[in-house]
């Protein structure tokens, strides 16, 4: 009897400890050893391409020196720009809104000449709001100009969205910054910002 | 029914501003929100006209030089344990009161050569400042400063850039870091320059007066 309340304790422990590392994505992440990750998440699976849209297939691989790219940017990486704005992680690094407003901004460093095809935005939208990702640049004069405006679609969960920019953008460095803007139209988990994958050319 | 509703908000967004007409309780913020895409925005929240539109050149000489350029937006940085900070338009923090400073870790090769900083921004003070440092630290606790500009404490007219010429090679035992720093609410951030020749050409031009030509 007692051997059974022992095994019993300790079948309760390893539940009670179970709960306790699911209680958020982040401590779930932490938990993880080198090599180790979630083969269950819905994360990625979740995030279909078309095999009709352009970046569906990328022509570079490691080592090649041209070629069409990805460079794929978690929403983790991004900074709330404002004291007021602040934001919660949802885990495999997307995040959502926790505040009455929610615009954070995500630096990117593109190199110099290469071209912007566009870029997918990674979502998840289970409401009737929704969330938008946009491409912007400012000049050295400090025009402010929204290149690209992805926004999610859908009320049933995971998704994502490639688009093309309208006209041909080379990475200029000296005369323009340039970085992604995500906004979520509602707080709460119901509308969760992942990221975005831009769709690159080495030689245009 | 949402993609129509985002569609007919872009629309009237779209009509709006090309018309011209913002209103005045609109702040900064919703102005560049709501800009449709390709519509510049200055920081009066006025379109650009079209004719000024820069980017479609596929020709530019971008990238004729060896040397590169590395170019970040403040709004985009991390911020250094400070709740004070705000966004001002066109990618410039600022501080909403007192002191804050703001940090990006640089993220270029072993071996590249930076040859320029340069601090993007507006000061509309004649006693506070702005300021960016180019900084590394090493893996003994060392924090040591490369570069500095400030927009000093005289007012500038309009968006001023200062920056200088630097000579250092970034080296396998250094974190290179650039940070801002802002007195006064008064002061905007907008950005960083860092002009650098990659390792492959650094190895292989003789540098005249620190600059390579």
């Amino acid at each position: 009897m007692k051997h059974i309340l022992f095994k019993l304790c300790i079948i309760g422990g390893l539940l009670v400890t179970g709960v306790g590392f699911s209680q958020n994505a982040l401590q779930d992440e932490l938990m993880l050893k080198s090599g180790e990750s979630f083969p269950n998440n819905s994360w990625r699976s979740k995030f279909k391409d078309n095999p009709d849209d352009p970046d569906y297939l990328a022509t570079k691989t490691y080592g090649e020196p041209s070629g069409n790219y990805g460079v794929y940017l978690p929403a983790s990486g991004t900074s709330p720009y404002s004291k007021s704005m602040t934001s919660i992680y949802g885990g495999a690094g997307c995040i959502y809104r926790n505040s009455p407003s929610g615009f954070y901004d995500l630096q990117l460093q593109l190199p110099d000449g290469h071209e912007i095809h566009g870029f997918r935005y990674y979502f998840y939208d289970s409401s009737a709001a929704s969330s938008t990702a946009y491409l912007y640049t400012v000049d050295n004069s400090g025009i402010f100009s929204s290149e690209l405006t992805i926004v999610s679609t859908g009320d049933t969960g995971y998704g994502s969205v490639y688009a093309g920019l309208p006209t041909t953008t080379l990475v200029d460095n000296y005369n323009y910054t340039y970085s992604i803007r995500f906004y979520s139209g509602e707080t709460g988990g119901n509308q969760e910002i992942c990221g975005v994958r831009l769709f690159m050319d080495s030689t245009p | 029914m949402k993609h129509s509703i985002n569609i007919a908000s872009l629309i009237a967004c779209g009509v709006m501003l090309t018309g011209g007409h913002v209103t005045a309780s609109d702040d900064i913020l919703s102005k560049e929100a709501n800009a449709p895409q390709g519509v510049k925005v200055n920081r009066a929240g006025n379109i650009v006209q079209a004719h000024t539109k820069t980017m479609i050149d596929e020709n530019r000489p971008v990238g004729g030089t060896s040397i590169r350029y590395y170019s970040s937006t403040a709004a985009a940085m991390q911020t250094l344990s400070h709740s004070n900070f705000d966004y001002s338009g066109a990618g410039c923090a600022s501080s909403s009161s007192g002191f804050i400073s703001k940090d990006e870790a640089i993220d270029l090769p072993d071996g590249s050569k930076i040859v320029s900083f340069t601090l993007l921004g507006y000061d509309f003070s004649t006693t506070e400042s702005g300021s960016g440092s180019l900084a590394w630290v090493d893996n003994t606790g060392g924090f040591t400063t490369i570069a500095s500009a400030s927009s000093g404490i005289v007012n500038q007219p309009g968006r001023f850039s200062v920056g200088d010429f630097v000579d250092h090679t970034l080296d396998y035992d250094q974190g290179t870091l650039v940070r801002l720093g802002i007195t006064d609410p008064v002061i905007e951030l907008c950005g960083f320059r860092i002009g650098y020749v990659p390792p492959d050409v650094a190895d292989d031009v003789i540098f005249v007066n620190n600059f390579y030509r």
